[in-house]
């Protein structure tokens, strides 16, 4: 079930938060050994904060529609005295003294975390394969990827071991797990989502983000998670509002816009399950066209160039004196970035910029702008780990870096399955600050389409 | 671009182990780069926009 379906049994007390937590957790002790969703399970304090929760709501203070809502952090968010190893061997016994601000605000709303989620080693990668926690493997297909790098929390959701979880984005670490297990996830704008607390991989590109089993559910999180932190430089100060509000709304009239750029090298399968996407925005009343931005086949070069020239700037001492304890394909990503050169960093900061105009004169004349979300469903993992994941993190960019480097909202919501029965993404973006608009659309779609919920 | 030679040199230049088995791989990643880069070469006119930065507004307003 979801947040959403389960807050109102929770606020009648027609269920308690004890017996979700002790349901959870009894599925989490069935299933994890097979998924390996979570690195630190916290049975006994999340059952304690079940407990509490329990009491507070049975005296009359019920906090909203996350009190006592089981959520899965993943392990790049700082939570005092509990490890949090950013899925890494060097951070294998840190034990944070504060708690990131997103956590703290989750928590305060009544939420309870059930454990830190696996992820890629620092964010650094796509398929989760972790050779020091493990590979997270996809509950659709144990011999596939979940994608990654929030691959701990889409395999969690989409297993059923968390409600409702968090994530983070450089490279597309909410969207490609969302789409390669059938979950959801959101991108915000940068910056409306506090990074305070949360390990970095690229400042200038690093989303704290939510990540559910429905539209609903990433914005009642959202509602949570957003405002502005002085603690983080690149906090910004959005003017509030309520997520939830317009997600019945429809679409009709809303201009969908197409980039033929997305339209090449799919999988026939999931080139299909786009038309037909497509065509379901058009039965509800959206207007979808084609639009070109010719400057979309830029942004996976400052993709690349901002995520390992800046993340080797944060690990350069740990590559330079313990490059045998990063994983392979992380220690490569970085040592990578050492090699590039200050011009072809800035270079990819001006792309950024064009790119955003780019946007911005898209957006013009359309409201959202649709994609499939990765090129075809999650691969098998292969013996050649290493190499898999420098291959796919190539084939995925050109989908997920224009809305990382231009740090626009970008919603991945499931678009039906394979005909082996594996989930397919579909990537929903729109202007800065405009997730309220971009929730609408991603529920109409999911309410309307019988592709959309695989579970 | 031919980078056999400058991938081990550059990380021994900062002081970084080469470990052989990531050079190749390392060639790759950079090769896919310079590929990337083509487009930008031949649009001259990128190189006149602002880098996009992150700004800092407290410490602008503040220090």
């Amino acid at each position: 079930m979801t947040a959403h379906e389960l807050a109102p049994l929770i606020e009648t007390k027609q269920l308690s938060p004890v017996e979700l937590m002790e349901n959870m957790m009894s599925r989490v002790n069935q299933v994890e050994q097979e998924v390996n969703a979570y690195i630190t399970i916290l049975e006994e304090q999340a059952l304690e904060q079940a407990r509490h929760a329990e009491a507070e709501i049975m005296n009359g203070l019920y906090k909203g529609a996350l009190h006592g809502i089981p959520i899965g952090i993943k392990d790049n968010y700082y939570t005092k005295g509990v490890r949090t190893t950013s899925g890494s061997k060097f951070f294998q016994d840190l034990t944070p003294d504060y708690t990131a601000t997103v956590v703290k605000k989750l928590l305060c709303a009544g939420g309870i975390m059930t454990g830190k989620l696996n992820m890629h080693e620092f964010g650094g990668g796509l398929t989760n394969t972790n050779p020091f926690y493990g590979d997270v493997r996809n509950p659709w297909d144990l011999e596939r990827t979940p994608g990654g790098s929030s691959g701990g929390s889409s395999a969690a959701l989409a297993a059923g071991l968390s409600t409702l979880a968090t994530g983070t984005d450089t490279f597309g670490s909410i969207r490609v797990p969302a789409a390669l297990t059938g979950t959801y996830g959101l991108k915000p704008t940068y910056g409306l989502v506090s990074g305070y607390g949360v390990a970095p991989l690229a400042w200038s590109m690093d989303h704290p983000g939510p990540m559910a089993r429905s539209v609903t559910d990433l914005a009642l999180m959202l509602n949570h998670m957003v405002g502005y932190d002085h603690d983080d430089p690149g906090s910004i100060k959005a003017p509030s509002a309520n997520y939830l509000k317009n997600l019945s709304k429809g679409v009709k009239g809303v201009k969908v816009g197409v980039p033929n750029f997305y339209l090449n090298n799919l999988d026939p399968e999931v080139k299909d399950a786009f038309q037909t996407a497509m065509s379901t925005f058009e039965q509800l009343g959206a207007e979808v066209k084609d639009i070109s931005i010719p400057e979309l086949n830029l942004s996976t070069y400052a993709g690349y160039l901002v995520t390992i020239g800046e993340g080797s700037g944060y690990h350069y001492s740990r590559l330079r004196n313990q490059p045998e304890d990063f994983a392979s394909d992380v220690r490569i990503f970085f040592n990578t970035g050492t090699l590039t050169t200050t011009p072809q960093y800035v270079m990819a900061q001006q792309v950024r910029r064009a790119l955003t105009d780019a946007f911005k004169k898209a957006f013009e004349d359309v409201d959202v702008i649709a994609s499939p979300m990765t090129p075809y469903p999650a691969p098998r993992f292969q013996d050649h780990w290493v190499e898999q994941n420098l291959e796919i993190i190539n084939d995925f960019m050109p989908f997920t870096a224009p809305a990382a480097t231009t740090g626009i909202p970008s919603l991945a919501v499931p678009m039906g399955l394979s005909s082996n029965g594996l989930p397919l993404g579909l990537q929903l973006m729109s202007n800065h600050l405009t997730e309220k608009l971009l929730l609408q659309v991603g529920s109409a779609f999911e309410n309307n389409s019988l592709a959309s919920n695989p579970f | 671009m031919e980078t056999a030679h400058i991938v081990p040199q550059g990380l021994a230049l900062q002081g970084i182990s080469v470990i052989r088995e990531d050079i190749p791989y390392i060639q790759q990643l950079l090769n896919t780069i310079q590929e990337l880069q083509i487009p930008i070469d031949l649009n001259p006119e990128i190189h006149e926009e602002v880098p996009l930065v992150v700004v800092d507004p407290e410490v602008i307003q503040f220090d």
